[in-house]
């Protein structure tokens, strides 16, 4: 339970903008489970809505409005699917755009995939991006295996199993969120 | 240049806390003049608002 009167800000962020998507299910879903814990609020970040230039980087191409959400958060949770085992660029690009908004905040994944591994591969490719990036990542992640299948026509999620898979990286990603506000704002480096 | 250790909050007054440092390569604007050359980037330094959440950034005093 966060020991702050301020709650805990943890925006969850669709990482694709392609169309048809399944991740948005995902993300709606995680973000769900979200709302549902004490203390913590949390927003959806949508790569599509962002514009930004894929031809620059840093912060001449910064959106404000995705700089204030990061500066505000104590956490990200990416929902991040895995195209040719990789991450999309465009969530990339975005990523690139900002520095000091992500140092020592939590960040967690939830990879996505049509098939059966649930991101995994994307999932490591991240996590040495989010390092060099100043986040601190969690040990349990969100594998969406057989997105396409995971979800009826209205977005509710078919597998029950789920729910407490999800439980599991909340509980981790808020320790960890809580624990880093904490040192933000209290342990001074060495 | 040396610079102050304690820097105070833009948004609410409080005093910041001092939590990171990070090197940077690629220096964005005004951060370029502080080129460690031993480091081979400049190092920045990352304050955080225990009041209000605020964070900041500026080229490390060391």
């Amino acid at each position: 339970m966060p020991d702050s009167p301020r709650p805990l800000f943890i925006p969850v962020v669709i990482g694709t903008a392609r169309q048809g998507r399944a991740s948005e299910d995902v993300a709606r879903f995680v973000m769900e489970a979200v709302r549902a814990r004490p203390g913590v609020e949390t927003q959806l970040v949508d790569v599509r809505e962002i514009r930004i230039s894929v031809t620059d980087a840093g912060e001449s191409i910064e959106d404000a409005g995705f700089g204030r959400t990061v500066l505000r958060a104590d956490g990200l949770i990416l929902v991040v699917p895995e195209y040719n085992h990789g991450y999309p660029g465009l969530l990339k690009c975005l990523l690139d755009t900002i520095r000091k908004e992500y140092i020592h905040k939590a960040v967690g994944i939830c990879g996505v995939s049509a098939g059966p591994w649930g991101g995994t591969r994307v999932i490591e490719n991240l996590l040495p991006v989010l390092r060099e990036l100043g986040l601190v990542t969690i040990f349990w992640d969100g594998n969406f295996a057989n997105v396409g299948k995971l979800f009826d026509a209205k977005g509710a999620i078919l597998d029950a199993t789920y729910e407490r898979r999800i439980d599991k990286f909340l509980k981790e990603l808020i320790w960890m969120a809580t624990v880093l506000r904490h040192g933000r704002e209290n342990v001074p480096l060495p | 240049m040396a610079q102050e250790r304690t820097v105070t909050c833009p948004g609410c007054g409080a005093a910041m806390n001092r939590h990171a440092e990070k090197l940077a390569h690629d220096p964005r604007g005004e951060s370029a003049s502080a080129w460690d050359a031993a480091l081979d980037g400049v190092l920045l330094e990352f304050h955080s608002c225990p009041q209000c959440g605020a964070m900041e950034e500026r080229p490390a005093r060391d």
